[in-house]
C-alpha cells in the first residue's frame, strides 16, 4: 500500500477518475502517470475500489414515500420543540438587546471621562447647574483667604503639623459658608476658663474650637457653593486684616499677606465632569435602570429555560 | 411537466405535483439511506422523515439541482438518526445455536436460506463487507462516497447536498476511497480476482 504517497496526489487521481480535472492539471496527471508506475498503480486500485463499490446492488423503495394530506397536515402543526427553539432564541436576542440598551449609557459616557478637560468648554455648562441652585449666573463662589498671626492663636492655637509662626489659614471655597457667619455670642459661649488659651475671637477660630457639651449648638447654615453670600462676610475680612502680620512670607499656595482675608471671586475650578440634561428626572432613572437590569435577567434566564426543555424534549 | 414546474406548483400546495417528485427521487433517497443507516426500516423511516421535512420546507428552495436539495434533507434525516444512535446505542439480539448455546455470529445468520447458489452467496458477502467498510468511515466521508459513487451526484450538486464547500468535498472523497481501498483489502478472498491481483502486487 503506498498510503505514503502525498494526499494532494491521492486527491488529483480521484479527480481524475471523475474526469473533474481541468485540463490542463489532467495534462500534466497524465505525464506523470505514463513516467511514474506506482502512480498508474494506484490509480488502478482507485478504479478497482470504486468499481467493486458500485457493484453491490442499488436498493429500490419497499413502498411508495408519497404524502396524504393527513400526514401533511399533521406536519404543519408546529410541534413543541420548534416553539420551544423559537422562543428560545427570541428571549436570548431580547436579552442582548436590553443588555446593550443597558449599557448604552456608560459607554457614552466613557470618552467624556477619558478625554482632557475642556476649560473652555465646561464653563458654559454651568449654567444649569447654577440656575438650579436659583443663585445670580454671574455670582461666582466667594474665596476667603484667611490668616492670622501666630499670637492671636496662642499656645494651643490647633495648628496641626503644618502650624508655624506666619501660616496663614486658606480655606477651600467650601469652607467659606462655615467661615463667613460670625457668631461673637457663640464666642463667648465657648471661651474655655482659662483666656490665656483663648485666642482672639475670630469666625475660623469659631469653629476649629468645638463648644461644651452642655451649651447650645450654634445653628449654622451651610449654603450651597455658588449662592450669593451674605453682607455680614465683610466684618471678619476687616478684624483679620488686623491680625495678620505684616511681616510674614508668603508661602507656597498661601495668598500674600495684602491679599488674606479678602473676599475674592476664585478664578473657575475646572470640572472632570460636566453633567448635563434633564436634572429634573434624576429620580427616575436608577428605577428604570434597575428594572432594565431585572428586564435583562428575566429574558436571559427564560431563554435558557425554554433551551434547556427543547435540548431535553430533543434528546427523549 | 418539467421538475421546476412541478416545484412551483407543490409551492403553492399542490401535493399531487409534490408526489410526483417523490415518486421520482424515493429509490435514490431510499438506497441513500440504506448505505448512510445499514438498516432498512430506519431508512424508510429517514427517507418519509425527510420528504415530510422537504414539503414543508419548499419555500426554502431557491432553485438549483432539486435533486441536490433532496438528498440534503435525506442526509440531515439520516444524520440525526445517527446522533440518535450515538445517544441510545443498541446491541443487537444474535441468534443462540441450541447445541452449544453459543452466539451465531453475523452475517451467517442474516443469509438467506433459499440463496443457494455460491455466486450470489459471494456477491452477498461482498456486499456485507462493503456495507462493513461504509460504516467504518466517518459519517461525512461516508455520505460523499455514496452520493457520488453509489447516486452519481456530482461534485457541486454534493457541495450542496452535505453544505460543504467544493475543495472539501474532493478531499472527502479522495480519502474515503483510500479508506475504502485499505479496508476491502482485508477482504482478501471475497474481492474480485483483479482487485486482489492488485493488492498483491502492491504487497510484493
Amino acid at each position: 500500500m503506498s498510503n505514503k504517497r502525498n494526499p494532494q496526489d491521492w486527491q488529483l487521481l480521484s479527480a481524475y477518475m471523475d474526469g473533474a480535472l481541468p485540463p490542463r492539471q489532467r495534462a500534466s496527471l497524465e505525464a506523470r502517470l505514463d513516467a511514474e508506475p506506482d502512480l498508474m498503480h494506484d490509480l488502478l486500485q482507485l478504479q478497482q475500489t470504486r468499481r467493486i463499490l458500485r457493484s453491490i446492488p442499488h436498493k429500490r423503495a419497499p413502498r411508495s414515500f408519497a404524502l396524504t394530506p393527513a400526514m401533511v397536515a399533521k406536519s404543519r402543526r408546529m410541534p413543541l420543540f420548534a416553539v420551544l427553539r423559537l422562543s428560545s432564541i427570541t428571549t436570548a436576542a431580547l436579552s442582548a438587546l436590553l443588555a446593550i440598551f443597558g449599557l448604552l449609557p456608560q459607554l457614552a459616557r466613557m470618552p467624556a471621562a477619558t478625554a482632557p478637560v475642556s476649560y473652555e468648554a465646561a464653563v458654559p455648562d454651568t449654567g444649569p447647574m447654577m440656575a438650579n441652585t436659583e443663585a445670580p449666573a454671574e455670582a461666582a463662589p466667594p474665596l476667603i483667604q484667611w490668616g492670622q498671626s501666630p499670637d492671636a492663636w496662642g499656645s494651643a492655637g490647633g495648628m496641626g503639623g503644618g502650624g508655624d509662626g506666619n501660616v496663614a489659614v486658606d480655606t477651600m471655597p467650601n469652607d467659606t459658608a462655615i467661615l463667613a457667619e460670625p457668631q461673637p455670642t457663640v464666642v463667648a459661649q465657648a471661651q474655655p476658663s482659662d483666656p490665656r488659651l483663648m485666642p482672639t475671637p475670630t469666625p475660623a477660630i469659631n469653629v476649629l474650637v468645638p463648644p461644651p457639651a452642655q451649651t447650645p449648638e450654634p445653628v449654622i447654615e451651610a449654603p450651597v457653593m455658588g449662592t450669593a453670600m451674605p453682607e455680614s462676610t465683610a466684618r471678619p475680612t476687616e478684624s483679620l486684616k488686623e491680625l495678620v502680620d505684616e511681616n510674614t512670607q508668603p508661602i507656597l499656595g498661601i495668598a500674600p499677606t495684602e491679599e488674606r482675608g479678602q473676599v475674592t471671586a476664585p478664578a473657575q475650578l475646572p470640572t472632570m465632569e460636566t453633567p448635563t440634561g434633564d436634572y429634573t428626572n434624576t429620580e427616575g432613572q436608577p428605577q428604570f435602570r434597575l428594572w432594565l437590569v431585572w428586564a435583562t435577567v428575566l429574558s436571559g434566564a427564560l431563554s435558557l429555560v425554554f433551551a434547556l426543555i427543547a435540548w431535553w424534549i430533543r434528546r427523549r | 411537466m418539467d421538475e421546476q414546474a412541478l416545484v412551483v406548483a407543490a409551492r403553492e400546495g399542490d401535493l399531487n405535483a409534490f408526489n410526483r417528485l417523490v415518486v421520482t427521487y424515493q429509490d435514490m433517497a431510499f438506497n441513500l439511506a440504506c448505505r448512510m443507516l445499514n438498516d432498512d426500516d430506519a431508512a424508510a423511516d429517514a427517507t418519509q422523515t425527510a420528504f415530510l421535512s422537504a414539503y414543508r420546507n419548499l419555500g426554502n428552495y431557491r432553485g438549483g439541482s432539486f435533486r441536490a436539495w433532496v438528498m440534503r434533507m435525506v442526509t440531515n434525516a439520516c444524520y440525526d438518526e445517527l446522533r440518535r444512535r450515538h445517544r441510545r446505542p443498541t446491541t443487537p439480539l444474535e441468534p443462540v445455536n441450541p447445541e452449544d448455546d453459543e452466539e451465531v455470529e453475523s452475517p451467517t445468520w442474516l443469509a438467506d436460506p433459499s440463496a443457494s447458489p455460491e455466486q450470489t452467496l459471494e456477491q452477498r458477502e461482498l456486499e456485507h463487507a462493503i456495507e462493513h467498510c461504509l460504516q467504518a468511515m466517518p459519517d461525512d466521508f461516508r455520505a460523499v462516497i455514496i452520493l457520488i459513487d453509489l447516486e452519481g451526484l456530482d461534485y457541486s450538486e454534493v457541495a450542496v447536498t452535505v453544505r460543504t464547500p467544493l475543495g472539501t468535498v474532493k478531499s472527502r472523497l479522495a480519502r474515503a476511497r483510500l479508506r475504502l481501498r485499505d479496508c476491502l483489502a482485508r477482504f482478501g478472498e471475497l474481492l474480485p480476482s483483479q482487485f486482489r491481483l492488485l493488492i498483491k502486487d502492491q504487497q510484493s
